[in-house]
């Protein structure tokens, strides 16, 4: 008997075709593969992001298994659910990041996107090519889209293929604020944004500077809901939503640092907190396997692709406490109008209000953008959430919010720099009418406290407070934010360490307690961390799990956590009142 | 000051005006730049430009403006000097992207941003070395 041993080492394929966060890149390897590695494979859900330009034979007609064997995605589906797994399917509606031409088939890829700076988007697959993302806004991109779409979603439905199908809207963090891959200022947009003007504005009409800015808002806003929805009506019941995905390490600043391997485990590790606080999903596709390792591998795995990315494909409200699963601890909910401009005037940076969130509770906050307020206003859950709000972003919608939770007992912080006189008129007139008595106090600017049963209305003026000095800041939110007697106990000694707070409701065998808190601690840095937690009356250590480089040592009413450079650890809290 | 030495200096910068609203009108910006190492830290380029422009604000996320190429290559120049650097290369952002779109690897993209942009000499340093090498 002839015996074949190979000398030849096999390359490992996780970061090719197992990218990240059970993603599953189906072009780069053999059907004949599938059935082994999707066997292989720990997890019970796969994510197959569609490949347009891979299916794409010219610009008419799509290859499903015609040609070649890999783009058989009937066969895929089959085999994943032979072998115990759910298909969930990916399907990018702007550039991808993580795909040649951004995905675009190669006939289509013209003209280079540019960012606001004017720069080409550059990225660096796993392989260390350079992937190009080009317009979106060439009409004949729009046109290549749909029919590809209605291809797709033609061979879904003569196959029975029924697996879930979500838009994928692929961005980028920069400087804290999340932006999509499909802005460009290119020829080839400045060409369609005229065109759009043409059918906006009178024929002499001249625009100011803001006018513009606030029609390049809304002609962006309406490109991405074009494929999003021409992949809707496509695709059919299948179809499950758009999702917006923040591509860690893929800003152009973090493109460069890249190139230049100087990428640390902290530009990759922010982001997935900023993704978290803002309901943008994190995605590690685009991180090579060598830098994957160690603490952000245990963060991506524990926040992200065991807990955060299947709630959201199960569709469930991920913020909802009292469930069996651990929901995200949010004791702050900050809500912003994303409408082009008002960012140029609203910025909590400027009273330094992100600075103290962060230092005092971490990462557990949520932004929340005003069009998720209109979407999801009756299900938005008050729960003990103190709600920040600022006076240019009120309009009529936010306001009368305002007032409804309010009255349903919830908790307000209202800046009211740049709140309308109308709307400082409503108010004032809402105060009278219930018979409202308003506290007037000065400290460091003028602050107006209302009561109404449980309910808290806190006024204050943000451009008096924005003359003073950054200490002054802190001395206010400390002050403010003290008041609500929040049940949490801060960390010490916390600088440089990441960490996360979960909660759940307590279950039948945990009667002591009304609420489990889940606390993840990591350690990026190269340098041991000792932390302390007092520990208030009503919080108890209840399991240390998930130990790694660390020591936790427990006393009645303190916790001493050493953590080892790459060190992590998960502990468990007991809330009884 | 960083302690740690430079060799050469890469620069990427725009023509452009990146406040419409303020109605200022465009001029040269320098947007990113690096070192041997990687994305460099804009501190020490932006004190060097408010020595000469006092209205100049510290956080402002570009370098400028400039009004001319010549106005941005003397200050090149003058941040090699600062930062004792050998040389710099100067793209303009049409530069990078006509590279960016041409390039297929990563390590080649890196190569070509320091050997395809305008270059720069710090003509003392060059001397200096020269000097250095003959009373070795």
């Amino acid at each position: 008997m002839l015996v074949v041993s190979l000398t030849t080492p096999v390359p490992r394929d996780i970061d090719s075709v197992f990218p990240g966060e059970n993603w599953f890149f189906y072009w780069k390897t053999a059907a004949s593969l599938w059935r082994i590695k999707l066997q292989e494979f720990p997890g019970m859900r796969i994510i197959v992001p569609l490949n347009w330009s891979f299916h794409s034979e010219t610009g008419d007609s799509f290859d499903f298994d015609e040609h070649r064997p890999e783009t058989n995605l009937l066969k895929l589906v089959e085999i994943a659910t032979e072998v115990g797994k759910k298909v969930v399917f990916f399907l990018p509606v702007t550039p991808a990041p993580f795909l040649p031409n951004g995905g675009l088939p190669h006939f289509l890829a013209r003209g280079l996107a540019l960012n606001k700076e004017g720069m080409a988007y550059g990225l660096i697959d796993t392989d260390d090519n350079l992937i190009k993302i080009y317009s979106f806004f060439d009409p004949r991109v729009f046109e290549g889209f749909n029919r590809f779409v209605k291809s797709l979603g033609k061979y879904f439905l003569d196959n029975g293929i029924n697996s879930d199908i979500w838009g994928l809207s692929c961005g980028f963090f920069e400087n804290g604020s999340y932006k999509s891959f499909l802005e460009d200022s290119s020829n080839v947009y400045e060409q369609a944004f005229s065109r759009f003007l043409v059918t906006k504005k009178g024929k002499d009409q001249v625009l100011s500077p803001l006018e513009e800015k606030q029609y390049a808002f809304e002609f962006n806003k309406s490109m991405h809901e074009l494929y999003a929805t021409n992949a809707r009506e496509s695709i059919g019941p299948s179809f499950e939503g758009v999702l917006d995905v923040a591509f860690l390490g893929t800003s152009t600043e973090k493109f460069l640092k890249r190139l230049y391997g100087t990428l640390s485990t902290r530009d990759y590790s922010e982001e997935i907190y900023e993704a978290l606080a803002k309901d943008i999903i994190p995605s590690s596709v685009m991180v090579p396997s060598r830098s994957k390792k160690g603490v952000l591998l245990r963060e991506l795995n524990d926040l992200v692709a065991n807990s955060y990315l299947p709630a959201r494909l199960e569709n469930t409200s991920y913020d909802q406490v009292g469930g069996a699963s651990f929901a995200p601890l949010c004791f702050f909910k900050v809500y912003e109008k994303i409408d082009g401009l008002s960012s140029m005037f609203q910025n909590w940076d400027h009273i330094h209000l992100w600075d103290f969130l962060r230092f005092r509770f971490g990462w557990n906050y949520k932004i929340i953008s005003s069009e998720k307020l209109k979407l999801q206003n009756d299900k938005i859950s008050l729960n003990d959430n103190i709600h920040f709000f600022h006076g240019h972003d009120v309009d009529r919608e936010m306001f009368s919010f305002i007032i409804r939770t309010f009255l349903n007992a919830g908790k307000i912080i209202l800046n009211r720099s740049g709140l309308s006189e109308d709307l400082n008129k409503k108010l004032e007139t809402f105060f009278l009418e219930n018979n409202l008595t308003v506290e007037k106090v000065n400290f460091l600017t003028s602050i107006q406290n209302v009561i109404l049963g449980d309910g808290r209305l806190i006024i204050f003026d943000g451009e008096e407070l924005m003359s003073k000095e950054k200490a002054s800041h802190d001395e206010f939110w400390n002050k403010i934010i003290e008041t609500f007697a929040l049940v949490h106990v801060p960390i010490e000694n916390a600088e440089g360490i990441d960490y996360y707070w979960r909660t759940r409701g307590a279950q039948s065998n945990e009667l002591n307690f009304e609420e489990i808190r889940r606390l993840s601690l990591y350690n990026p840095t190269s340098y041991r961390k000792k932390l302390k937690m007092n520990l208030m009356k009503n919080f108890v250590v209840y399991k240390v799990i998930d130990e790694m480089n660390v020591s936790v040592h427990t006393a009645p009413n303190e916790v001493e956590i050493e953590l080892d450079p790459e060190g992590s650890v998960v502990l468990d809290f007991g809330v009884f009142s | 000051m960083s302690d740690l030495k430079i060799d050469y200096l890469i620069g990427v910068y725009q023509y452009f005006n990146p406040f419409p609203e303020e109605e200022r009108g465009s001029a040269y910006y320098l947007l990113y730049l690096l070192d041997q190492r990687g994305v460099l830290e804009k501190e020490d380029a932006k004190n060097l430009f408010k020595e000469n422009n006092p209205d100049y604000d510290l956080k402002s996320k570009w370098i400028g403006p400039f009004e001319s190429l010549d106005n941005i290559n003397q200050f090149a120049f003058l941040l090699c000097e600062k930062l004792d650097a050998q040389k710099i290369s100067l793209l303009s952002v049409p530069e990078y992207n006509g590279l960016l779109e041409q390039t297929l690897h990563a390590s080649d993209f890196h190569r070509d941003l320091l050997e395809k942009g305008n270059i720069i000499e710090n003509i003392d340093k060059k001397d200096k070395s020269f000097f250095q090498k003959l009373f070795r």
